[in-house]
């Protein structure tokens, strides 16, 4: 029992001194039956196929060819009461004050993989599996320029303005084998990145006639921010690679260790802009004012027609490497204990900055106000911490048809006081996961049905700041309520 | 049996919660305002009227031979009668512009969609607002009472026949012509131009909504204000300790200062004090009347005398004007005097007791502002204190970047403006 002990306290220790950040950030919520119905502690048993995932090792002690799949399916139930007002004071058309909910989506997670154990190098075990270490989906609509600012935008006006759908899918081959028999084993997983990445986001830039070139009214309150709303969809692919051992200290006892390490992925793809410009039809209809015809740059920013095109983006996507750590205790026959932490270098993810190029046709591009305007480079940075995740789990053996599972899990928010956060990451705080589920064994068969729910602390953001000094507003001010409900239903096939 | 039901309620269980955690709770979005289709008319009124014997109100300002005064009028459609609108009684707001502000200023801030939108979400009552444009030639008069300025005293605020009250009225016969229901505002020279308006018509208007602008001319210290502009203006123009600026001194829109105190010194110190005049209209489409000057009195001081701005024009217009300030920006007494007389405190107090007393006032100010406005500001609302009076006032500032340097936050100012008149109007 010391050693017990002196291996929890330490998992115990690991998990409460590392810095405060949520270690899920975009990463998803996990694979597998389970696995995710005992909260992801899952690194010291890994007995099945999702062993790919949390401990690749423990392919080795799976005596059995196996094939399984499951379908996770995520609810983000989120609310903002956004508050972003130019200098805390000045309305630019954004919801303010009314409690706004993300786009009503239920995405999915589907992930599948097969085991076979093949008489290479003694008895190597070998799999091959296809899941998503990173995933999130979120969508918002939170603004609608001012009347007085352009009173004719329903027809175009984005809907979804703050979007993130973010899917990172692996495709990975694993292979494992005992080294000491029936109590060590090593895995290794080479993996194959897919990133596809639709990122939308609205921009409140300057507006550029704000010099003495111009007439100050082109660019007086409420025309001195001009929305530009982008839409960026594209992909890459990249690579990655995952280890594990597997330690059975003694017939009740396991331990895991594991790490992951995903290289950066760069992503290419198409940007729809899309600006929604000032209209100031008293200046186009006033008689007595010039420079307001067609082709003059003062049309342009007041005539109130959108301007819309394409260009070609790249951007860098840094995934965050992690060790874990997993202990596991065979209570009695019935009953395994499992307890888990997990190390996230969530700060190597720098958010997105976007380099474009291959702009489409532009009007009064030959004016460079015009076009340094309209084809400027856009970044969402964040500055994130490092993160840690503890997760504490059951499995109960009901009788030889019935296994319940159940566990906790304490998530580490990898957001430092709220800097750089977006509605595309919500991520408010130290997240809590009650994780519980029901599996029938029906000769091979495997199937069940986890059901989890996330708790997140409220935040508030007080002010809108630019953290890159691009002149553009890197966090979005308002207070933030979230929570995620996830269901999943898998099975496992032995043969 | 049992074991079964508690299965069974294990699965039931897990199945609410999906279900509960699935549902849609939709968007929450607002809904856009559906704004009235009310608009915006143009309006002009010829202040040039043979009917009119007792002022020569715009006759004889430069460049506007048919002496009209340009403004754009808000019509909330509910005040025709129907079928056209509801036939509803409306109060007046009036607005005057700044300098540089044509009739449509306002408008081009937002105050048609700011008015439709707050008359929507019912925060306003429907108003009739008439904005006024200021002098297109040099960007503005103060609003002033001088022949080449013309006689805004006898235009705003004055309730008999032939003044803009007046044609209003007749226009628009569902404005409810009482003071309880008539307001004015402005901002920069637009405010001076209001309170100069509130104080030479007591009890003409119920409220005066204004921001920065040169409401004491000698500021807080009575040596800055103003005084400190003298020398930017002449620095504008790389006049500064030159001999003769009198011949010199320009009026090109490259200079803001420069053409301010050229409209400033149209107005309150123009080189003909007194104009004898008869004058007929031919009554000749597009033709405009026709004035014989036969005598003139004009200041006998020719020491800062601008005779290089007003040109080219038909000798009766030829009205010069001095500088409150000389060659080295220094203020020149005999004219400085002169624009102290038309100092908002020296009106009030050429106006008699408390012309002030019944107008509910707002004033907004920014310390950003500039021209020193915010000083004057300060040191005109520290004069209505020491009078007795109790303005509500609003200090602002702008946001990083943007700051409230002169008409940056109006549309945001309206929106208070408008409120503020609103609540004064009643019902």
């Amino acid at each position: 029992m010391g050693f017990i002990r002196l291996t929890a306290s330490v998992i115990l220790a690991f998990a409460l001194l590392t810095p405060g950040l949520f270690a899920s950030g975009f990463e998803s919520t996990g694979i597998g039956l389970k696995a995710r119905g005992m909260g992801g502690a899952f690194r010291a048993i890994a007995n099945d196929w999702t062993a790919a995932y949390y401990n690749p090792a423990g392919y080795a002690f799976v005596y059995d060819n196996q094939l399984g799949a499951n379908l996770g399916m995520m609810h983000l139930r989120n609310e903002l009461v956004p508050d972003y007002r130019m200098s805390g004071t000045y309305e630019s058309g954004f919801f303010n004050d009314q409690t706004i909910y993300n786009q009503n989506e239920i995405y999915t997670m589907p992930s599948a993989g097969f085991i076979v154990r093949l008489p290479f190098w003694g008895e190597t075990v070998f799999g091959l599996s296809a899941y998503q270490p990173f995933d999130y989906s979120i969508s918002w609509t939170l603004y609608r320029p001012p009347l007085a600012y352009n009173d004719s935008t329903s027809s175009y006006l984005p809907s979804s303005q703050y979007n993130n759908n973010l899917d990172v899918v692996a495709f990975q081959l694993t292979a494992a084998r005992e080294f000491m028999e029936e109590k060590l084993s090593i895995g290794i997983g080479l993996q194959i990145l897919r990133g596809d990445l639709v990122f939308n986001n609205l921009y409140m830039r300057a507006n550029p006639l704000d010099t003495t070139a111009y007439p100050d009214v082109l660019s007086d309150r409420p025309y001195d921010k001009i929305p530009e709303f982008t839409s960026n969809d594209g992909n890459g692919w990249g690579f990655g690679l995952k280890g594990g051992m597997l330690l059975k200290l003694n017939e009740k006892i396991n331990l895991g260790l594991t790490v992951s390490l995903p290289f950066d992925l760069t992503i290419d793809g198409t940007t729809s802009f899309s600006f929604i410009m000032p209209k100031n039809g008293d200046l186009i209809n006033d008689q007595d004012t010039t420079g307001y015809q067609p082709g003059n740059i003062g049309y342009l920013f007041a005539v109130g027609n959108p301007v819309t095109f394409k260009a070609v983006f790249e951007t860098k996507l840094r995934l965050p490497p992690s060790i874990g750590v997993g202990f596991a205790y065979e209570v009695n026959e019935k009953l395994r204990l499992a307890l888990d932490a997990e190390y996230t270098l969530w700060s190597r993810f720098e958010g997105f900055e976007f380099t474009y190029s291959g702009f489409g046709l532009l009007p009064l591009d030959s004016l460079s106000v015009v076009d340094n305007f309209f084809k400027y480079n856009l970044s969402n940075p964040v500055d994130w911490n490092d993160a840690g995740k503890v997760m504490l789990g059951c499995q109960y053996d009901y009788n030889e048809v019935l296994t319940f599972v159940g566990g906790v899990s304490a998530d580490q928010t990898p957001t430092k006081n709220g800097i750089g956060f977006m509605p595309q990451f919500i991520d408010t705080g130290d997240k809590y996961g009650f994780n519980a589920g029901i599996l029938f064994h029906i000769e091979r068969w495997e199937v069940g049905l986890i059901t989890s729910y996330y708790h997140y602390p409220d935040m508030t953001i007080y002010s809108a700041d630019d953290i890159d000094q691009d002149d553009n507003a890197d966090q979005f001010p308002g207070e933030y309520k979230a929570s995620a409900y996830e269901t999943i239903l898998a099975f496992n096939y032995w043969f | 049996m049992v074991k079964y039901l508690k299965i069974l309620s294990v699965v039931l269980i897990l199945a609410a919660i999906v279900f509960s955690s699935c549902s849609d709770r939709g968007s929450n979005v607002p809904t856009s305002t559906v704004l009235p289709n009310w608009g915006v008319s143009p309006k002009l009124f010829i202040l040039a009227d043979t009917l009119l014997s007792t002022s020569p109100q715009l006759m004889f300002q430069i460049r506007n031979p048919f002496g009209i005064l340009k403004t754009a009028i808000y019509v909330p459609q509910v005040g025709w009668p129907p079928p056209l609108g509801e036939g509803r009684p409306l109060p007046l707001l009036i607005l005057l512009a700044p300098q540089n502000g044509d009739e449509y200023f306002y408008f081009t801030h937002g105050l048609q969609q700011l008015a439709d939108e707050m008359i929507a979400k019912g925060e306003i009552e429907p108003m009739v607002i008439c904005c006024l444009a200021n002098d297109h030639v040099f960007g503005g008069y103060f609003y002033g009472n001088s022949y080449p300025a013309g006689f805004y005293d006898d235009i705003i605020g004055s309730q008999e026949d032939y003044r803009l009250l007046s044609y209003l009225y007749n226009d628009y016969p569902f404005l409810i012509n009482s003071a309880d229901k008539r307001g004015i505002g402005g901002i920069g020279q637009g405010a001076y131009g209001a309170f100069r308006a509130c104080i030479k018509h007591p009890d003409v208007f119920t409220s005066i909504t204004v921001a920065d602008g040169p409401l004491d001319f000698d500021g807080t210290t009575d040596n800055n204000g103003l005084i400190d502009l003298f020398d930017d203006a002449l620095i504008e123009q790389g006049l500064l300790n030159e001999d003769s600026i009198g011949h010199k001194f320009d009026s090109s829109s490259a200079w803001p200062i420069s053409r301010m105190f050229i409209g400033g010194s149209l107005a309150f110190s123009p080189h003909d004090t007194s104009i004898t005049y008869f004058f007929s209209w031919p009554f000749l489409h597009n033709n405009p009347p026709q004035i014989n000057v036969t005598a003139r009195d004009t200041i006998a001081d020719e020491a800062t005398l601008v005779t290089s701005v007003i040109k080219d024009l038909e000798a009766y217009k030829k009205l010069d004007f001095h500088l409150p300030f000389d060659s080295t920006g220094a203020k020149y007494d005999l004219i400085w005097n002169m624009w102290l007389k038309n100092n908002l405190d020296s009106l009030h107090e050429a106006a008699g007791a408390s012309p002030l007393n019944n107008l509910n006032m707002w004033i907004a100010t920014s310390p950003q502002a500039y021209r020193n406005y915010h000083d004057m500001t300060m040191s005109w609302i520290d004069f209505l204190f020491d009078q007795g009076y109790t303005p509500d006032t609003l200090v602002y500032e702008g946001y990083p970047g943007k700051p409230a340097r002169s008409n940056e936050y109006i549309y945001d100012l309206m929106r208070d403006m408008l409120l503020f008149h609103n609540n004064n109007f009643g019902n």
